[in-house]
């Protein structure tokens, strides 16, 4: 497991987004079984395949960080099947994460390097977080609210981002019986 | 005239005579009555000038293009969520159009407490009529009053508890809902649509994508405001702007307010600047209904009700207590105050229409401070500072407790908090574990829509930051007219108290 630095830990602390963006411009060394350190130092899941799309923001293993993520947020299956795969959501989070706050939308990244690297240990996984199994993502996931603090505010993040602009897409409200805007045309 | 930042190609140098920096309730108000008055005025704003047509009530297009931060600035303990407008209108455009005035009870507590006299029921009266005519305050139409109100309103009167239909500043309403996100229907009455356009018919020029980033004393007791043209959206810095003036107006929040007068170096002698943060911090509670019994909260005005039966304002303290009040119109954030994730969360989704949902509304005491850094081209980040009292979280989860009641009473199958460990209660009988309710940074999210206090209104430097003229202390012809004057929370609503201290100030500067 990688110790964060402490100067990181502190900007941690502080628990905005505006302060995560510290962690995305912090080099980590590779040494996590069954990943590879990519290009820009981030840690991926050996052998991932996933289709990448063209990015506005984030960098390829960012988005694949973030695609495990929001599978693991919203996942295939349960109260309807619709799921954050099937409508990209990541893609989706990506080509608005341009037009957000600098520091948020940097402060971002740096809360997707925590998930993908930091996070598992709390659950006792050496592996980074998009080689991990759906269960054991979930259990991350847990571990992160059960711990509070820092790793809870990263969660709540992510869950925001996930949430957010999934049930906002128009594909996902027959799902949820959400009507959609009321634009009426003769009122305005 | 209204110049947008993006026809400005040049640095440019002005010269006004009243300097109003900032938009909103305070703002708006403020450069009317001057301009009325035949007052040479200049308002700048920081935010983009956006009018009906591009409120697309999408809210991963409105919150960037209307809110500070895109709706994400927090607290730096990251436990409340300090939402802002930023733009031509300010909060006016995107508050859920409640209007309420100061109570007589915080009124007295704040003659007795902080000395300021001068402002009575009777000294505001005619504020008020002007401010309530101007944006057309009135009570909410019953036909406005959605199921996710229209609940709060049936169940408090079956339980005996005292609820009303609220006052609003609309005007056309057509119950679309998304008040939150602008209004694509000109019928919410913020200063975009009255006190602005009035102003600029009165011969006051407004400039949007503007940035005041300090004042500097000039040729006595006139000032330069130095200003920045910024890139809408980014915000990042594009040219330089001046603007000389007799007289500065700061309506710029209690966020922001104080940032400019700290880097213009004058917070010297003013030791509660930035200081006596209020944040009035709103917690959501969802309710789950059965499946045929359809909520759909994002339609007809989101917030309409108040249940106000343990609302509890003295003399002593100011407002106290708490209120219920329904809020909808964006479904993102309702969602994101349902606990958990994964599968199970997502029964939360299909139940969408049945989900209501309610804000618990506890007035605080001052209890925050901010503080700010600038980065090179003078953009500002707040750091936001904010302590929960421990006789606030008890007020809180007394709060929690009768929300709970009130909801199950109206038949509510569940009941979630806005606490992503705290599972949904399932029953009455589960209330007695809100006791166990942590409030705890990275577990709860609460919002805050009315921040205050920053330079409050009192009788000298020592208990406060501007007079009871709203001048700032011991500074010549600089005035402060937005929420951070309130010595307290004025009222669990804000803009038309904001707008009233304004008309009240204005009319006393034009008569000295």
């Amino acid at each position: 497991m990688n110790q964060i630095p402490e100067m990181t830990r502190r900007v941690f602390l502080n628990q905005t987004l505006q302060a995560l963006g510290a962690a995305a411009a912090i080099p980590l060394a590779a040494c996590t079984v069954g990943s590879v350190k990519s290009s820009t130092g981030m840690l991926v899941k050996t052998g991932s395949a996933a289709e990448i799309p063209p990015l506005d923001f984030l960098t390829p293993d960012q988005y694949v960080a973030l695609e495990s993520v929001t599978d693991t947020m919203i996942p295939r299956g349960g109260a309807f099947e619709l799921g954050a795969r099937d409508v990209g959501l990541a893609a989706r989070i990506d080509s608005h994460l341009p037009r957000l706050d600098p520091a948020v939308a940097q402060g971002f990244r740096g809360a997707l390097v925590f998930v993908e690297q930091q996070a598992p240990s709390l659950a006792g996984k050496a592996a980074p977080f998009s080689g991990l199994s759906e269960e054991e993502r979930t259990a991350v996931c847990n571990a992160m609210l059960q711990a509070g603090g820092l790793p809870a505010g990263v969660f709540m993040a992510m869950k925001f981002f996930s949430l957010s602009y999934f049930y906002t897409l128009d594909a996902t409200w027959k799902y949820t019986g959400y009507d959609g805007p009321m634009l009426l045309e003769d009122s305005r | 005239m209204i110049v947008q930042g993006h026809d400005i190609t040049g640095p440019r140098s002005l010269r006004t005579h009243t300097l109003v920096v900032g938009s909103g309730s305070g703002g708006g108000v403020a450069a009317y009555h001057l301009a009325e008055a035949g007052v040479d005025t200049i308002v700048v704003e920081e935010g983009g000038y956006h009018v009906a047509s591009e409120f697309n009530q999408r809210e991963e297009d409105m919150y960037p293009m209307l809110y500070r931060s895109g709706g994400q600035q927090m607290t730096s303990d990251g436990m409340i969520n300090v939402m802002q407008g930023s733009c031509y209108g300010g909060g006016t455009v995107i508050n859920v159009s409640d209007a309420f005035d100061i109570p007589s009870e915080v009124l007295a507590h704040w003659q007795r407490t902080y000395g300021t006299s001068e402002w009575t029921e009777k000294s505001l009266e005619a504020p008020y009529r002007r401010v309530h005519r101007n944006v057309n305050v009135k009570r909410i139409n019953k036909s406005l009053v959605n199921r996710n109100n229209g609940l709060l309103l049936e169940t408090a009167q079956k339980l005996g508890w005292s609820a009303e239909v609220m006052h609003s500043n609309r005007k056309g309403c057509v119950g679309s809902g998304y008040c939150l996100l602008g209004c694509a229907y000109d019928a919410r009455l913020g200063t975009n649509l009255t006190y602005l356009p009035w102003a600029v018919e009165k011969g006051a020029d407004v400039y949007t994508d503007v940035r005041c980033d300090r004042l500097e004393r000039i040729n006595g007791s006139s000032w330069r405001a130095h200003c920045t043209v910024v890139q809408r959206g980014l915000r990042t810095a594009r040219l330089p702007l001046t603007i000389d003036c007799e007289r500065v107006v700061l309506a710029a929040s209690a966020i922001f307010t104080p940032a400019i007068l700290l880097r213009s170096g004058l917070g010297d002698g003013l030791p509660q600047l930035g200081r006596n943060l209020t944040l009035q911090p709103q917690l959501g509670l969802v309710g789950r209904f059965d499946e045929g019994d359809e909520i759909v909260h994002w339609r007809g005005a989101p917030q309409s009700v108040e249940v106000d039966e343990f609302a509890d304002n003295s003399v002593e303290r100011g407002l106290g207590g708490f209120r219920l009040e329904g809020i909808g119109g964006a479904i993102g954030p309702v969602m994101i105050m349902t606990p958990g994730f994964g599968r199970e969360h997502k029964r939360f989704g299909k139940y969408m229409r049945n989900l209501s949902a309610t804000l618990l509304l506890v007035p605080d005491q001052p209890s925050g401070a901010v503080s700010y850094q600038w980065a090179e081209d003078g953009r500002v980040t707040p750091k936001i500072d904010y302590v929960m009292q421990d006789e606030w979280k008890q007020r809180l989860k007394a709060g929690m407790r009768r929300g709970a009641e009130l909801l199950f009473a109206a038949g509510a199958r569940e009941v979630a908090f806005a606490n992503q460990a705290f599972p949904p209660l399932r029953s009455p009988d589960d209330l007695s574990r809100i006791a166990d309710f942590r409030i705890e940074p990275g577990l709860v999210t609460f919002n805050s829509a009315h921040n205050q206090s920053t330079c409050r209104m009192g009788t000298s430097p020592a208990n406060s930051v501007v007079d009871q003229n709203l001048k700032v202390h011991g500074l010549e012809n600089v005035y402060v007219m937005d929420g951070s004057i309130m010595p307290t929370s004025a009222a669990t609503h804000t803009m038309i108290p904001i707008m009233a201290a304004a008309d009240f100030a204005v009319h006393r500067m034009l008569q000295s």
